[in-house]
């Protein structure tokens, strides 16, 4: 698989002794949309500056496209959307967009085009100091966009965006995917991660507790059963999936599906004489997931 | 460095902060600095005056002739404030909107940014030190003009050297502002911090222990950078002294000045580069 960002041992300890980030070994595959999750305060923002070069890794360090974090080669091909970014409130959005394309030695015709692509080209004359939240925010992705840059790190992207926002935002991040582009994006809306990433990674406490495609952590489906009497379906049901396939719970069984059409586990039950009052597959969301990993192992036994 | 230079002269010249500085130093200059003093030399009343005093000569300050003198004996006070304060605001205000992360995660790098940015305020500067210069002659060449006097200039490699060495005292204050700001990541702080420093610390508390006839105080002085600028200065005459008056004595000579000024400058340049490089932007 290429791999468009590496880290290896990636940690940042700060000066107080906070260890914000420990030990961090990203994989983030080109040309897709990578999810970093993790709760507030577990290390995603220290992470992804630490790739962009705002902080200095004080252990570990990462490659970007063939480059070390941070390095002006780096940055040549990375474009990044901090959740602190900031363009200069007496200026016109058009002009913010100069003074970055001045800064990348881009041509003009990049803004009008960046402008158009995030809907800005009629607003783009007034000062960015009276813009909306929502109207920042683009601002922002043009100036990312206009770098066409092979690598786009967002974090938190949607914070603070209304549903049209949130849903634009979506759009774009998908079509810089389809373009080719590699996207690292943050986040804790664990919903808006599973619509558009291909691949995540979830991280806890400065440690990156699980990596990979969203299905294969999201694992298989499950069988929910409401029968009766109960325990000759949760005998025929073990029939099927093997004795640890089914685990009871109060008045329903649950089956893990591997592959096993539904019909037939149905045609199943009938036939031993269990009357069905439930049959419902449910499968795992990445919330599930998410809150596997980062709640306190006290709070999952409870 | 290029790139980062063109960026940062689109924002800093467009910023209404350097427009405000420019219009209170053009302000003090024509209202404070030469009207009133002619306006009250010209038509009295002069029994205020100490007996003896020469109205003429008082007057002739305020001609192109001794433009030089007259400039640098009352403006540099407050250009130096006012480009300490384009210093700080200039690196206080990225940290407060948050355009210093922007910036950083640009290509040019911290060091090229701030190599632009430096190289930028140092060409503002000189462009508000001619355009200050440049109205001061015309205000000098009117006034000569309406008295009937001589419309003749300064020497002008004395012009000339006076231009050069504002530009060097007000780059180097506007450096102490920037490595101020570098340092407190602020704006409110360092422009507090940098006021206090040049204004009551230099300007009053030294002077004062200085009358006194400190003589470690004079030695100490020789060593900071304002008495220095002040020096530098007094290189280029003094206004009028009434008959008995004393010259003042400069503290060290000119050349001492402007090492001791343009190592500031290059010391104040530095600790920023230290601060810009080192620091993680959280």
């Amino acid at each position: 698989m290429d791999l468009a960002i590496t880290s290896h041992a990636l940690s940042k300890r700060y000066p107080n002794g906070v260890l914000a980030v420990d030990a961090v070994q990203l994989r983030v595959p080109s040309g897709q949309v990578y999810g970093l999750l993790g709760p507030n305060g577990a290390g995603k923002t220290t992470t992804l500056r630490m790739l962009v070069g705002l902080i200095r890794p004080t252990g570990g360090g990462a490659i970007i496209a063939g480059h070390d974090a941070g390095s002006s080669e780096s940055r040549r091909l990375v474009g990044a959307l901090l959740d602190r970014f900031g363009f200069y409130p007496y200026l016109s959005g058009r002009n913010n967009l100069r003074v970055v394309a001045r800064y990348c030695g881009l041509g003009e015709h990049r803004i009008e085009l960046a402008l158009e692509q995030v809907g800005m080209t009629r607003d783009a004359g007034r000062r960015y100091g009276t813009y909306s939240r929502g109207m920042q925010q683009r601002i922002a992705l043009a100036a990312v966009l206009m770098r066409e840059p092979a690598v786009v790190i967002l974090d938190e992207p949607t914070n603070g965006l209304d549903p049209q926002g949130i849903l634009d935002m979506r759009t774009v991040v998908r079509e810089m995917a389809r373009s080719g582009r590699t996207v690292l994006l943050s986040s804790h809306h664990l919903s808006e991660v599973e619509q558009v990433c291909q691949t995540v990674g979830v991280i806890n406490r400065g440690r990156l507790v699980v990596e990979g495609p969203v299905s294969e952590l999201r694992g298989a489906r499950s069988l929910i059963v409401r029968a009766a009497p109960i325990e000759p379906a949760a005998r025929v049901l073990a029939a099927i999936a093997g004795p640890h396939g089914v685990i009871r719970r109060d008045d329903s069984l649950v089956m893990t599906l591997d592959g096993v059409p539904v019909r037939e586990i149905s045609r199943a039950l009938i036939s031993s004489g269990v009357d069905i009052l439930e049959l419902r597959q449910q499968e795992r969301s990445l919330e599930d997931v998410f809150f596997e990993l980062t709640s306190p192992a006290e709070a999952r036994s409870a | 460095m290029i790139a980062a230079f063109r960026a940062e002269w689109l924002k800093t010249t467009r910023r209404p902060a350097v427009w405000i500085l420019l219009g209170i130093l053009l302000g003090v200059l024509v209202f404070f600095v030469y009207l009133p003093g002619w306006w009250f030399f010209a038509h009295g009343p002069h029994d205020l005056l100490p007996a003896g005093t020469d109205v003429q000569q008082l007057k002739a300050e305020y001609y192109p002739r001794l433009i030089v003198p007259h400039f640098v004996s009352t403006m540099p006070a407050l250009m130096g404030a006012a480009c300490l304060a384009l210093g700080v605001l200039s690196i206080g205000s990225d940290h407060a909107w948050g355009t210093i992360h922007t910036i950083t995660s640009l290509p040019p790098g911290r060091l090229a940014s701030l190599g632009g940015r430096l190289t930028v305020l140092c060409a503002v500067i000189l462009a508000l030190d001619l355009f200050l210069w440049a109205v001061a002659g015309a205000v000098a060449l009117t006034l000569a003009g309406i008295d009937g006097a001589s419309l003749a200039g300064p020497p002008p490699q004395q012009l000339l050297a006076a231009i050069a060495t504002t530009w060097l005292i007000c780059s180097m204050w506007c450096s102490f502002g920037v490595l101020l700001a570098a340092a407190f990541r602020q704006s409110v702080v360092p422009l507090a911090v940098g006021l206090l420093y040049m204004l009551v610390i230099e300007g009053l508390v030294l002077n004062v222990l200085g009358g006194m006839g400190g003589e470690a105080v004079r030695d100490l002085e020789k060593l900071l950078p304002g008495p220095n600028a002040g020096a530098l200065f007094q290189a280029f005459g003094h206004g009028y002294v009434p008959a008995g008056g004393q010259v003042p004595t400069a503290l060290v000579a000119a050349w001492q000045a402007v090492a001791v000024v343009a190592a500031y400058l290059l010391l104040f340049c530095t600790g920023t580069a230290y601060f810009v490089r080192r620091r993680d932007l959280t």
